[in-house]
């Protein structure tokens, strides 16, 4: 458990950090660890990545705290959430997005690079392998591999339980 | 980007990742380290989440009736509701079990609350118990046997006031669970706690369908 919090402690709690601001998202952040813990048992790595499952855990538990502060409207910490100015809609979108961010960092250097100039340079594949000198079936496995990479990610987020 | 046609095969993921790749920016990647006293607090709570394995707590049941006014007030029907509640819940140590304390100095008992089943729900047992700790209340539940909530429906958690009037959610819950108790929620006020079946209908009102409830003493 430990190996898993020092490894994904930080995304679980910035994407709480930017949802709830920085006084709540510790307590959200131990809740999503506590719950992945009781709930591990359900983990499949074949479904996908552990980062994935940890984040669509998160996107629950803060979902279901504004899902209490809106029925509770006096609830003082309301106003944090407002103040962040993300919906639960919100929410969903942008764990998805940090899950991305995160296949991306976990990516080897140059695979990210690769996948990188493709989505967020639109640059197709004949582009790159010009750019870089590399053969072009080595930038679309590269490619193909970094994508890979993403998908398990969000398979992971799609796991993930609400506990 | 145009994907190749091999790179992703299935539609639904292509389109997803189309949609979300162009609009990661900057800020998806930052990150921000937890705050250092948090490792500790969570394995403290795994220990006595550990710990709990062999507590045992049931209560005799209680009958007390009374009219559930906000029920009515909900469905606009006027028929009395005779209600199941823990008004007077005792719990009660069953033979030698060993009912597991806190370790943690930080935290505080409160109150306490044996949950009654108000329909049939298995062997399910449930009690509440409320804590201070590090300057939050908190409502912990400890359910045992309960069953998942059927599909399309979830369970959640109220405290509730005396004329059962107002009910307060506290979250979705699947079992034991420990939730933080916002501060516009006032136990001593609020001292019901009831587990709702919620059905997946978007609507954020107690649906009137209380499973098990018990009183806070």
């Amino acid at each position: 458990m430990e190996a898993v919090y020092r490894e994904h402690g930080s995304l679980v709690y910035s994407l709480c950090r930017r949802t709830l601001g920085p006084e709540r998202a510790a307590d959200t952040t131990q809740e999503v660890f506590f719950a992945a813990w009781k709930s591990r048992e359900r983990f499949n790595p074949e479904s996908g990545s552990l980062a994935g499952w940890l984040v669509g855990i998160a996107r629950f538990k803060i979902i279901d705290l504004y899902r209490v502060e809106r029925r509770n409207p006096l609830a003082p910490d309301t106003a944090q959430a407002i103040d962040v100015g993300v919906d639960s809609a919100g929410v969903e979108t942008m764990a998805q997005r940090m899950v991305i961010a995160e296949a991306l960092t976990s990516l080897p250097e140059r695979s990210r690079r690769l996948v990188e100039h493709a989505f967020f340079d639109d640059m197709t594949h004949s582009q790159i392998a010009e750019r870089y000198g590399l053969p072009l079936g080595t930038v679309k496995s590269d490619i193909r591999r970094g994508l890979a990479r993403l998908r398990r990610h969000l398979e992971g987020f799609d796991h993930a339980v609400r506990s | 980007m145009p994907f190749d046609p091999d790179d992703i095969a299935d539609p639904h993921m292509r389109r997803r990742l189309s949609a979300l790749m162009p609009a990661v920016t900057n800020a998806d990647f930052e990150r921000h380290d937890p705050p250092p006293d948090m490792w500790d607090s969570l394995t403290n709570r795994i220990a006595r989440d550990r710990g709990r394995g062999a507590a045992v707590l049931v209560a005799p049941p209680q009958v007390v009736t009374k009219r559930d006014t906000w029920r009515r007030r909900r469905h606009g029907v006027s028929r009395p509701r005779v209600l199941l509640a823990a008004a007077a819940a005792v719990t009660v140590a069953v033979g030698a079990a060993i009912v597991v304390q806190s370790r943690l100095p930080a935290e505080r008992v409160v109150a306490r609350a044996t949950l009654q089943q108000l329909e049939p729900l298995g062997d399910t047992r449930a009690s509440a118990r409320l804590v201070t700790k590090d300057g939050t209340t908190q409502l912990v539940v400890d359910a045992t046997n309960m069953p998942p909530a059927p599909p399309s429906e979830s369970y959640e958690l109220w405290l509730i006031d005396n004329e059962v009037s107002d009910p307060r959610s506290l979250g979705e819950v699947t079992g034991s669970e420990e939730v933080t108790v916002p501060a516009s929620v006032d136990p001593s006020t609020h001292p019901i706690v009831d587990i709702s079946l919620e059905p997946d209908d978007g609507d954020h009102d107690h649906s009137g369908h209380s499973l098990m409830r018990g009183t806070l003493q």
